[in-house]
């Protein structure tokens, strides 16, 4: 009687995994703005290590660049290139440091233009997958962040927080192919809803008449309900009307270097 | 318990490295993704109940670190390694050229189930257009890698099935 199940329990047992895990997923996404209980515990309990984890790749990096550039200078007179090595490390160390002030001074500077209550935070993580574009703060629930806070920087805006644990936030990026944002173009007022592309932006529903170019700079409308008014998205790279069609195809660039994103600001909410 | 404590903790280590060191590497398409390695590792050790099972551990693992809707990964990893082990079952498990199939065929079953959950489930806008386009790069980068794993996924294949015998149903 039994034999039947036992020949075929493995591709049942197999089935019911598979239904398991899709159920899990569709019930998740009725509830995507909401950080679950294991995604908590894995943030917060991986986040000291993962912080640890990225210092120690940023050493590394900086020994082998630092390797390489003493390889370089082998060239030289043994004298000068230890004396040179030694200028240098200081430079670096001292550049280092100025170009950090640089970044701090220009974030406070846009704290008090933006008029909002704005929270500084380090970028202490990416993302695990190849397509979509997240970043982990080092701030989170205890300090006031919420699901759907927007956050920037002094370039243009950067995304809007989707995960929360006590300690640290994941914050979905303007690029990811998630991320939509009502924005106007600032030259003509012109109005369309940006969307993420993996590493560029689109405008859609701009509409085929109104004057887009080359280089004009799109702004948030403030219309969306995530982003204050007036932050900048980025800059039209491409415009494309065909001979039909209600809308126009515009590209653009995010003003926002993603690739090199260190210190972020969350706007918690606005100041009375 | 064993095999639970070890996969978490290799599946966390490749988590950091993902999210530390490979999410340097520019542009995104060719970062490897080092958990579908582990996946086919279990499709090659482990039962379908508890292979299944780790395979999606790992999944929602992955989740937590990638900030995508909760479950995905862990529905990708499932079936990625359910049809794994259908083939494992068929295939010399000694070949090495057929491994790096193996894992360069489970890089492609794992990025179109996605796009397909993508398109079919989820609101992503492009974000399934965008995983179909990388399936390519991901490919290639995975073929390439599975070549220097490859000895590592052999010793322990080789390791796990003297060590359970050899009915592994």
């Amino acid at each position: 009687m039994r034999e039947p199940y036992n020949k075929y329990r493995p591709i049942l047992l197999g089935l019911a995994l598979l239904f398991a895990a899709l159920l899990l997923y569709s019930l998740n996404l009725r509830q995507k703005e909401s950080t679950s209980l294991f995604e908590q515990a894995v943030i917060t309990v991986t986040s000291p290590l993962q912080k640890g984890f990225d210092l120690a790749a940023e050493q590394v990096a900086r020994w082998w660049t630092r390797y390489v550039w003493l390889v370089d200078a082998a060239r030289e007179n043994e004298a000068l290139r230890a004396e040179n090595q030694l200028l240098k490390g200081e430079i670096d160390d001292l550049r280092e440091i100025r170009l950090a002030n640089e970044r701090l001074r220009k974030l406070l500077e846009f704290k008090d233009e933006v008029a909002l209550s704005a929270l500084p935070a380090r970028v202490i993580g990416f993302d695990a997958s190849t397509w979509s574009r997240t970043v982990v703060l080092d701030k989170g629930g205890r300090s006031g962040v919420k699901e759907g806070t927007p956050v920037v920087t002094n370039a243009g805006v950067v995304g809007r927080v989707i995960k929360v644990a006590p300690g640290q936030s994941r914050v979905l990026l303007i690029t990811d192919a998630a991320s939509a944002a009502a924005v106007l173009v600032q030259r003509t007022r012109t109005r369309a809803v940006c969307r993420g592309r993996g590493d560029t932006l689109i405008l859609d529903f701009a509409l085929r008449q109104e004057d887009v170019q080359v280089g004009d700079q799109v702004v948030t409308s403030g219309t969306g309900g995530i982003f204050p008014k007036g932050l900048l998205m980025g800059a039209v790279v491409k415009v494309a009307r065909g001979d039909y069609g209600l809308f126009q195809s515009v590209e653009m660039a995010p003003a926002v270097d993603f690739s090199r994103l260190e210190e972020v600001l969350i706007l918690t909410e606005e100041s009375q | 318990m064993k095999s639970l404590v070890w996969v978490l903790g290799i599946g966390i280590l490749i988590a950091f490295l993902q999210t530390t060191i490979l999410s340097r590497i520019n542009p995104p398409s060719i970062r490897p993704d080092l958990f579908i390695f582990l996946v086919v590792y279990l499709s090659m050790t482990q039962n379908t109940s508890r292979g299944g099972s780790l395979a999606w551990l790992l999944g929602l693992l992955k989740d937590c670190f990638a900030g995508v809707t909760f479950g995905l990964h862990g529905f990708a990893f499932v079936a990625t390694f359910l049809l794994a082990r259908l083939v494992v079952r068929q295939l010399n498990p000694e070949s090495s050229l057929l491994l790096v199939l193996l894992v360069s065929c489970a890089t492609a079953v794992e990025n179109g189930l996605i796009a397909l959950s993508l398109l079919m489930l989820a609101d992503a806008g492009d974000g399934w257009r965008i995983v179909l386009q990388q399936i390519p790069a991901q490919v290639v980068v995975g073929a390439l890698l599975s070549f220097l794993f490859l000895p590592f996924i052999r010793w322990g294949g080789r390791r796990a099935r003297a060590a359970s015998g050899p009915h592994l149903s």
